[in-house]
């Protein structure tokens, strides 16, 4: 092969007309994303409250200092953690789990299926978690009745911090999972059938199918649903406060319930966005460390 | 000996024509080939031997065992497919040996046989990279190497080239051949490209709407074909059919296209009416002469080592001519077409079946039986 300088690339020059063209995505971009992150950084550090409405100021890291030696603050990291792996560890393979089945070469009666389980997801949600929340009372709830016909005693469903979570995770594995079967079955069905068709004959039964052919080829759609539904999960907020509001005391209370607890019960607004901050915070880390294993973004480019 | 036997095998289909009833033997060691035009049902007649699609009634016997009914990883048999079918996450080296891996073989006999296999298929200095990173040459390669690592009794072949440029689909035939006569896998091979069949194949068959429709070795195919769905299907360019009349007088039969008549010397035949038929010529046989049916040329393909000449006849059909290159015939160019009965088919305007070709005594015979009726 000849090499000459022609072939040497040069450092391009920035283009002052690209930049026109991109203005509107930036200034949406700065409007949307940028300015309300920024807006809550300064907030967390001022004494912005209900109190100093008017007339708040610069108090450095006070509020994190306040945060951070506040005995709260553990309890509600530990409460997201549980909330949020216990949600996704259920929730993401129950929908794989049921994309395979759905996606079944010989399966019948996919469509009817399909409308079926887009039921719970395509409900408006709060009126799902009234209607859970009904289910789980304590007196005249069905699940209770349930119990009692079966001979067990009645439980706390949502009023004991033993079972409040786990009522938690149930309603949002049921309320997400067709979600997630949806996704997953688009992914299931970017597999070329013949890849299939090459195991069987070459004498593959199901299971070693799925383990050899299906998981290897959807290994990053995996990890980026799952790391996906995580986040998703921290940040869901509607769950835990239609349904326990973070109680019975706080021990169903996760990062993003306490942190509108503190802004807007409390009406201390500065503190509310240190916790919001600190949530931001531990997702980017989870976001970086992630993808450094998984190199899951590299299904976006 | 019939290595696989297919007997009135059926599959319907709600929305395609399916396979109609198919009978046909593989003798060992045989190249067979399944050619059809799409949606013929070649495909899924060799996805039924594989067991990838059920049989909807009829038997398919392979190695003198019913397999009909069989899942595919009983019946030991290969396949390549169209688009290769190579799992992207794995190196060439564990594409190969996936179908070993399965098979209760001791690891060092795996990687000795993935070894040779890749040797004799050319393989060797790609075994770690992975399909995302070869060609699609070299990946057809290695779709055959996993399909020969396990030697199965029965290799398939779904139109295996079709995905290869003109050149390398060429050379591919070759090694396709060597290779099938080296390892002497009995093969059936599915394409709908003629020259595949023809070039490949030690029997082929030729399917139309789920049926077969002729078969034989591809020079039997080529040169005495049924029908005119054969003639017009095997050949490029495709054989000129013409409009005929067939007619008897004072105890010669003459053949009438357009405004030229021929007499035929070796119909002998009593029938009293004219009857009307259809006249093929081979692009190839046909020449141009004093005396003929009048055409004028209407556009010339060049092909590098020949020429095609499309004629317009006064009628308005069109007869293609297969000459070479520096011929001088010019646009707009009044000649004769002149007929030898020697390189004619008449066909049977109705049905499109073969009724005669010189010095084919069997078609005569029945033609004069229906000419009497």
């Amino acid at each position: 092969m000849v090499e000459s300088e022609d072939y040497v690339v040069k450092k391009k020059k920035l283009e002052w007309k690209g930049i026109i063209y991109v203005l509107p995505a930036i200034i949406v971009l700065a409007f949307l994303d940028f300015y309300p992150i920024f807006e809550s950084v300064y907030y967390s550090l001022t004494d912005f409250n209900s109190v100093h409405f008017f007339k708040y100021g610069y108090v450095g890291l006070a509020n994190f200092i306040y945060v951070f030696t506040s005995s709260d603050l553990w309890t509600v990291i530990g409460n997201t953690l549980v909330w949020s792996i216990g949600s996704t560890v259920v929730m993401v393979p129950a929908g794989f789990l049921l994309a395979l089945i759905m996606n079944q070469k010989k399966m019948r009666g996919k469509t009817i299926y399909r409308t079926m389980y887009l039921f719970p997801w395509a409900f408006p949600a709060f009126i799902t978690i009234l209607v859970w929340s009904n289910m789980l009372a304590y007196t005249g709830g069905v699940a209770n009745e349930f119990l009692n016909v079966l001979g067990f005693k009645s439980l706390d469903w949502l009023t004991s911090p033993k079972y409040a979570m786990i009522s938690l995770i149930l309603v949002n594995f049921w309320l997400s999972f067709p979600y997630y079967t949806f996704v997953y079955t688009s992914a299931v069905q970017s597999i070329p059938q013949e890849l299939y068709e090459a195991a069987e004959i070459n004498g593959y039964g199901p299971i070693r199918t799925l383990a050899h052919v299906t998981l290897p080829l959807l290994r990053r759609q995996i990890a980026f649903i799952t790391i996906f539904g995580f986040i998703f999960t921290w940040n869901n907020f509607y769950i835990p406060f239609l349904l326990t509001g973070g109680g019975p005391g706080i021990s169903t209370e996760i990062l993003i319930t306490y942190s509108y607890l503190q802004a807007f019960s409390y009406s201390n607004y500065s503190l509310g966005a240190a916790y919001a901050v600190i949530s931001i915070v531990m997702l980017f880390v989870f976001v970086v460390v992630a993808n450094h294993y998984t190199k899951m973004m590299k299904i976006l480019d | 000996m019939e290595k696989l036997v297919l007997q009135d095998v059926v599959k319907v289909f709600k929305k395609n024509v399916g396979v109609l009833g198919i009978n046909l033997e593989v003798r060992e060691g045989e190249f067979f080939v399944i050619l059809g035009p799409s949606g013929c049902g070649k495909t899924t007649s060799l996805r039924m031997i594989a067991g990838l699609e059920t049989v909807d009634s009829g038997h398919i016997f392979l190695d003198e065992r019913e397999i009909t009914n069989f899942p595919p990883k009983l019946r030991n048999i290969s396949m390549v497919f169209q688009n290769y079918a190579l799992y992207p996450f794995m190196t060439v080296r564990e594409n190969i040996i996936f179908p070993l891996k399965i098979l209760k073989m001791p690891k060092s006999e795996m990687e000795e046989k993935t070894e040779q296999i890749a040797k004799t298929m050319g393989l060797s200095d790609l075994l770690d990279r992975r399909p995302g990173e070869i060609s699609g040459g070299q990946k057809q390669r290695v779709a055959l190497a996993r399909a020969l690592v396990r030697e199965p009794s029965l290799f398939l072949m779904d139109e295996p080239l079709s995905n290869l440029d003109a050149k390398l689909r060429g050379h591919m035939r070759v090694e396709l051949k060597r290779l099938q006569k080296e390892f002497n896998t009995t093969t059936v091979y599915v394409t709908h490209d003629q020259i595949e069949a023809t070039t490949l194949a030690d029997r082929a068959c030729l399917m139309n709407n789920g049926r077969i429709v002729q078969m034989g070795n591809p020079n039997d195919l080529y040169d005495l074909p049924v029908d005119t769905f054969t003639a017009t299907f095997l050949g490029d360019p495709a054989m000129n059919i013409l409009p005929g009349e067939l007619y008897v007088e004072k105890g010669n039969t003459y053949l009438k296209i357009e405004d030229y008549t021929i007499k035929m010397n070796d119909i002998k035949t009593e029938m009293e009416h004219p009857r009307d038929v259809k006249v093929g010529i081979r692009p190839e046989e046909v020449q141009l002469g004093d005396d003929g049916i009048p055409v004028e040329l209407n556009l010339v393909q060049n092909l590098g080592k020949s020429i095609y000449e499309y004629f317009k006849t006064k009628n308005g059909e069109t007869i293609i001519r297969q000459d070479v290159v520096n011929s001088r015939h010019v646009l707009g160019d009044r000649s004769m077409v002149s007929v030898d009965e020697k390189s004619l088919y008449l066909f049977e305007t109705n049905t499109g079946g073969l009724i005669y070709r010189y010095g084919k005594k069997k078609y005569q015979e029945e033609y004069l039986q229906n000419a009497i009726n």
